[in-house]
């Protein structure tokens, strides 16, 4: 299986829809810790992101680089901009080709989850959105399954919730109500889920 | 929550457009329209300094831009931080090829945004400084200052670096002006009732009509404690005492004060905080050197107030003390 423009472009449509339907899901697990605004501003990004022309696009490297510099003129927000930061990974990674293998995502969403560490100063284990990606990396990066790539990302994505639902915030704004956040779903990793959700559903 | 707008989406850009149209000695720039600059390019050779932050603080940040202070702000949406784009074109229109100093205050999505940018326009040889405001001692322990937010204590750091840079330092002497400013300067808050996000009617945090908190920060982060409202001067006794516990080392005994507003409360009750504020200082050995007192750094309709001290040397003193001109706040004469 490989990825192209074309099917890029039709995820971030299914992305666009499946964020919008969770925007309220999303904006009240945020109002538990944050400003309750994590829903309205992931929608706001993917609805500019799937204003991008993809057909005027051939290279993945550059649909991706367009999505990162859509994405970036809706938001400032920490979770938005990791978001961005993984794009732009990912851009230079495919950048000249016009597909991506399958096989290759592990390692582009284990680059762009580095990235995401490094710009954000955070750690695994922190209880974030780098913690789903983490898991949906080791998920499908997994050779010992045959279990369609899909699947896998989607179970992960809801396994790294629940395993961290009843541990500490330990960055950002939930790092200051660290206490209140035992027992909370982190905002960032539900987006994942949905986020995921939405690109496996074409499968 | 009633609040006078059209719709919460157009919040951020009429405000600047108001806000704009007010002060024509300030522009509205940048491709999305959300960098606040001086209408007048700077003096080729002057140090530039941005700062950048979400809307719902005003005078924070954007208020600030002005002579002696600010060249360029890059503006978010309320509490979050401004985009990359509008971090770049801040800093581009405040290069006059002497270099920009970025200073704002410590968030998560400010400082990975104005890193991007300044990685960005270092590719095209503008040279990029960055301090961060750390000054809520409510915020992280003392071992961990520098995961400390940046609150009201970063108005002091604009303006001694600004009166720096006004003087044309160097890029480096503005940086470390703005650094020294913010290793001396110390800040607590404490928050009576919340704000709320237009069009949102759940609040950036909850308290009883009673109850004060000590150490809420300026979106509603959780504070120190919270008990039945204390009489003023009990407040302040406490916010006094927590933050000369922080004292830097080797500090005279001059300091600047900011008793600052949150938004929703008043002057009257401002003045009643500074009147202890003195007595307490007095009674430590302090001399107020520059007192303020005002709504410095809000956070819209959330009322309290916070406490910042910055511990001055000669050099701290004549820069807060230099002219400056903004359209919330003026120094002597231009």
């Amino acid at each position: 299986m490989i990825v192209t423009v074309q099917s890029l472009a039709d995820a971030v449509r299914r992305m666009e829809a499946a964020l919008l339907a969770d925007e309220a899901k999303l904006n009240s697990a945020d109002s538990l810790m944050g400003d309750g605004d994590t829903g309205s501003m992931l929608t706001r990004m993917f609805t500019a992101i799937a204003h991008i022309d993809f057909e005027a696009i051939d290279d993945i490297g550059q649909a991706f680089r367009e999505m990162a510099r859509a994405g970036s003129s809706t938001t400032g927000s920490s979770l938005g901009t990791l978001i961005i930061v993984a794009l732009i990974t990912v851009a230079k990674a495919t950048n000249g080709n016009t597909s991506l293998d399958a096989h290759d995502i592990a390692a582009h969403i284990g680059a762009a989850k580095l990235a995401m560490m490094t710009r954000g100063r955070s750690a695994i284990g922190d209880k974030t959105i780098i913690d789903g990606l983490d898991f949906v990396e080791r998920a499908i990066g997994d050779t010992s399954t045959d279990e369609p790539l899909a699947i896998r990302a989607v179970v992960a994505s809801r396994l790294a919730v629940e395993d961290f639902r009843n541990r500490t915030s330990r960055v950002g704004r939930a790092r200051l109500l660290a206490d209140r956040s035992v027992g909370l779903d982190d905002p960032g990793m539900l987006a994942l889920c949905t986020i995921v959700r939405a690109i496996a559903n074409s499968e | 929550m009633k609040k006078l707008i059209n719709a919460p989406e157009r919040y951020v850009d009429e405000m600047l457009e108001g806000l704009t149209l007010a002060h024509p000695e300030l522009s509205l720039i940048g491709d999305q329209g959300r960098v606040v600059a001086r209408s007048t390019i700077a003096q080729p050779g002057k140090v530039g300094i941005v700062s950048g932050g979400g809307s719902g603080h005003l005078p924070l940040f954007c208020g600030y831009v002005g002579h002696g202070l600010l060249d360029a702000c890059a503006i978010g949406n309320v509490f979050e931080g401004p985009n990359m784009a509008s971090c770049e074109d801040a800093i581009r229109r405040a290069d006059s090829g002497a270099g920009v100093l970025c200073l704002y205050g410590n968030y998560g999505g400010d400082r990975m945004n104005f890193d991007m940018a300044s990685e960005l326009v270092e590719m095209d040889s503008i040279d990029v400084k960055t301090v961060l405001g750390t000054d809520d001692i409510a915020s992280a322990e003392a071992e961990e200052a520098a995961k400390r937010r940046g609150v009201a204590g970063l108005v002091f750091a604009f303006k001694t670096s600004g009166a720096r840079a006004a003087k044309m330092g160097t890029l480096e002497q503005v940086a470390q002006i703005a650094q020294d400013t913010v290793s001396r300067t110390r800040t607590i808050g404490m928050g009576l009732s919340p704000s709320f996000l237009p069009g949102s009617s759940v609040g950036s945090f909850e308290i009883e009509p009673h109850e004060v908190e000590m150490g809420t920060g300026i979106h509603g982060e959780k504070g120190i404690w919270r008990a039945p409202l204390q009489k003023a001067d009990q407040l302040v006794d406490e916010m006094v005492e927590r933050l000369l516990d922080e004292k830097p080392d080797n500090i005279g005994s001059d300091v600047a004060v900011l008793v600052n507003g949150m938004g929703a409360t008043s002057l009257e009750e401002l003045f009643i905080l500074y009147r202890r504020v003195k007595q307490r200082l007095d009674g430590f050995g302090f001399s107020i050197r520059v007192p303020l007192v005002g709504s410095f750094v809000t956070s819209m309709e959330m009322a309290g107030a916070s406490l910042s001290l910055c511990f001055l040397d000669k050099e701290l003193e004549t820069l807060l003390k230099a002219p400056a001109s903004c359209p919330f706040w003026k120094v002597g004469d231009i």
